[in-house]
């Protein structure tokens, strides 16, 4: 083989390969790390490692948190980023018309996403506190309730309330995102639809929809991705309770790997989180290429 | 002119590397101590400890003490790592459940091989409650803290009721709970969100005589099936739904929502940890409006869950003799106020010392310290038994929690309890 011939057939790959090495040890031998050390057992004082097949996973049928948890975590997921898409979409449109004070609401509305999620989960347990909540009291204000809520200790609410807590917090994200797919859209084509007589409606389904579809299948993906392994805004809104109501699984994951010192069973845990997620992705792109 | 800019270079790097040697050398002759300590957040606490290293440091010149200071939440799993590598801390500080997993692990030296027994018998006997296996006791008590009763002065004048007799049995406690209850006012409340209400519904088990677990021909066995469960869990189910005087929504309310209740007056009387009661003394509007008692005793006696955390000498120290020194400096020199370092970091912490002479010393006195300290001697650490936790935090918290809301009635609390007990703790 000449000189230029092998340069030009091994120079790449000699290039990337750095990049390749890197990636391969911060991703690629964690996750077969992990996805492995759900086929053992150890001795949680670092003893042998003892493979055990696929007694992890067998016990995970038996196990009635775990069931609770993956159906609370399909649950959460769906309805995060439905209600993250629909309210951030309508943001977006509202953010796409010329108003007075458009620039200063662009940026107040990135509030929720920009404030640390601990400083964000505190405020929202004030506000809903059964006691002292300004919710609460809003409402029977209003008329709305006859008498006040637990929002966070009922169990029958619990997972409702962090569910809309979660999407307001990535709400402007989503938006943001949207709005940039907005101003993308050439403004003649609403213009040549609105002489040819479309409607708003019929503006919004065959010129807007179509013109975001590419971007709101990413917004799609990476929010279900954040939503479905979303462990801080759980965890110190609720802790998984009351209950078990809103119990998830990268909660459970977390409690059987740092609370019980079960890391095996954890791995075993987060592999099903794990696939569970790809289908997901795999669910989504499908959808997007139809 | 070069070469005496090299011989500059060669000189400095002689004289830096005479120093690393000289300090290396040094370094060699000091024994360290590394004492693994859950806090730090407390700059009286923090003073303490500084105080005892640097004291006991001048009086063992070449040896040095080193504080390392973790968080309660990451305290459990630190260990852990530490031990898996062999990295563990010479002296180590942990919850008392914890304690009693790593003891029967083989995580510790047995400590009376190394203290005193003088040292040994200073202490409350259920302090080692948590650390005692094959005749040796494995750790040594540390801070401890009662979870007791507290009530409102003021509320009680207002309600007719003696603001200076408080109730003493659980038909008292619903008898003055129904006076005090009313609108929007509530009776008795108790933190029973997260995972903390087992740390309150434990003592009505207690006091109604049920022991939860109990270890028989060396395995663990359930006690929820005996009468005594069943009567608490009446009890607590008729606080709520039957005489009304706990309000649903405390499965929302953890430790602070309970005391925030008490302070706005919105709950009369409360079960809630005794550092609460430094927190209360800082609202000089409610001075004198509260008081601390000891909790009302059940048809099985008084009970109250209390207990020391556990200093441990770990297996893998190099220097067991050392560590053992250290602690037996701490828990005996006197400081210039009188009580040893340990007294007094119990002192500065607001917590109680484990000690038979601590309920002597002033602080303890006090009249709201002192429902604590006299409740010392029957007070009770968690069920001990491996599995626990995790029975804790998936089951007997969320059981509680439904027990309260109505969801799941007495007779289904106490059978599933059994089984799920009797499966995580290995039979």
């Amino acid at each position: 083989m000449k000189a230029a011939t092998l340069r030009k057939t091994v120079l790449p790959y000699l290039l990337i390969a750095p990049g390749l090495l890197f990636v391969a040890f911060l991703l690629i031998y964690p996750l077969i790390s992990g996805v492995s050390a759900g086929f053992f057992l150890q001795n949680r004082l670092g003893g042998e490692r003892e493979f055990v097949w696929l007694n992890n996973y067998r016990q995970l049928l038996s196990d009635d948190i775990f069931v609770l948890a993956f159906k609370n975590t399909i649950i959460y997921t769906v309805a995060v980023v439905v209600l993250q898409y629909v309210f951030g979409l309508i943001l977006a449109l509202f953010l796409n018309e010329e108003f007075r004070g458009r620039g200063l609401f662009r940026s107040l509305i990135l509030v929720p996403w920009i404030v640390p999620t601990i400083a964000g989960v505190l405020s929202w347990r004030f506000i809903l506190s059964e006691q002292f909540g300004i919710l609460n009291v809003m409402l029977l204000e209003a008329g709305v309730l006859s008498q006040s809520i637990d929002w966070l200790g009922d169990p029958d609410v619990a997972l409702f309330s962090v569910i809309i807590t979660a999407a307001w917090k990535n709400t402007p994200f989503v938006a943001v995102v949207l709005l940039a797919a907005l101003q993308g859209i050439e403004r003649q084509m609403y213009e040549s639809a609105l002489i040819d007589g479309a409607g708003s409606v019929q503006r919004f389904a065959y010129i807007t929809l179509p013109g975001i579809k590419a971007v709101s299948t990413v917004v799609l993906l990476l929010t279900t991705i954040w939503t479905f392994n979303q462990f801080d805004f759980i965890y110190l809104m609720t802790k998984g309770g009351p209950a078990n109501a809103t119990q998830t699984i990268p909660v459970y994951t977390y409690l059987n790997a740092f609370s019980f010192l079960r890391f095996n069973y954890a791995a075993a845990i987060a592999t099903v989180g794990l696939l569970m997620m790809l289908i997901a992705v795999v669910f989504i792109y499908r959808r997007n290429e139809e | 002119m070069k070469s005496r800019k090299a011989l500059i270079h060669i000189l400095s790097m002689l004289i830096v590397t005479s120093g690393v040697f000289a300090s290396g050398e040094q370094e060699e002759e000091v024994a360290r101590i590394y004492f693994q300590h859950i806090g730090g957040t407390m700059p009286a606490q923090e003073a303490v400890l500084e105080r005892m290293v640097e004291d006991f440091e001048a009086e063992n010149p070449g040896v040095e003490v080193v504080i390392v200071n973790v968080g309660w939440g990451e305290a459990y799993s630190q260990f852990q790592s530490q031990v898996a590598v062999g990295q563990a801390p010479d002296i180590v500080m942990l919850a008392p459940q914890w304690s009693a997993e790593y003891t029967a692990l083989g995580a510790f030296v047995p400590i009376d091989e190394y203290i005193s027994e003088d040292v040994l018998d200073m202490f409350l006997p259920s302090g080692f409650d948590s650390v005692r296996s094959d005749g040796h006791v494995y750790g040594l008590p540390w801070d401890g803290s009662i979870w007791g009763f507290f009530y409102r002065k003021d509320l009680f004048e207002e309600a007719g009721l003696n603001p200076d007799a408080p109730p003493t049995n659980w038909d008292e406690l619903v008898e003055y709970g129904r006076a005090v209850t009313s609108g929007d006012r509530y009776g008795l409340a108790f933190p029973a969100a997260g995972w903390e209400p087992d740390d309150y519904f434990l003592p009505f088990l207690w006091q109604a005589g049920n022991d939860v677990v109990a270890e028989q021909g060396g395995s663990w066995e359930s006690q929820f099936d005996e009468a005594s469960a069943r009567v608490a869990s009446e009890y607590v189910y008729d606080l709520v739904h039957e005489h009304g005087i706990v309000p649903e929504r405390v499965t929302g309310m953890d430790w602070e929502a309970t005391m925030n209740s008490f302070i706005a007056g919105d709950t009369a009387m409360m079960f809630n940890g005794m550092w609460v009661a430094n927190i209360l003394k800082d609202h000089e509007d409610l001075s004198g409006a509260w008081i601390t008692a000891k909790s009302p005793v059940g048809p099985g006696g008084g009970a109250v869950m209390g207990y020391p955390n556990v200093l441990h000498i770990t297996q893998q120290s190099e220097n067991p003799g050392l560590a053992a020194e250290f602690l037996e400096f701490v828990f005996t020199q006197a400081t210039d106020s009188g009580l040893t370092y340990y007294e007094l970091y119990c002192v500065e912490t607001g917590a109680l010392g484990w000690t038979q002479g601590f309920s002597e010393i002033e602080s303890a006195a006090d009249p709201i310290m002192k429902a604590f300290v006299d409740q010392v001697p029957y007070s009770r650490s968690r069920p001990l038994a491996s599995g626990y936790e995790q029975f804790r935090l998936l089951y007997f918290n969320p059981g509680i929690q439904l027990l309260i809301t109505g969801d799941m009635q007495p007779d289904e609390f106490v059978n599933t309890m059994h089984e799920r007990l009797n499966q995580l703790i290995g039979n």
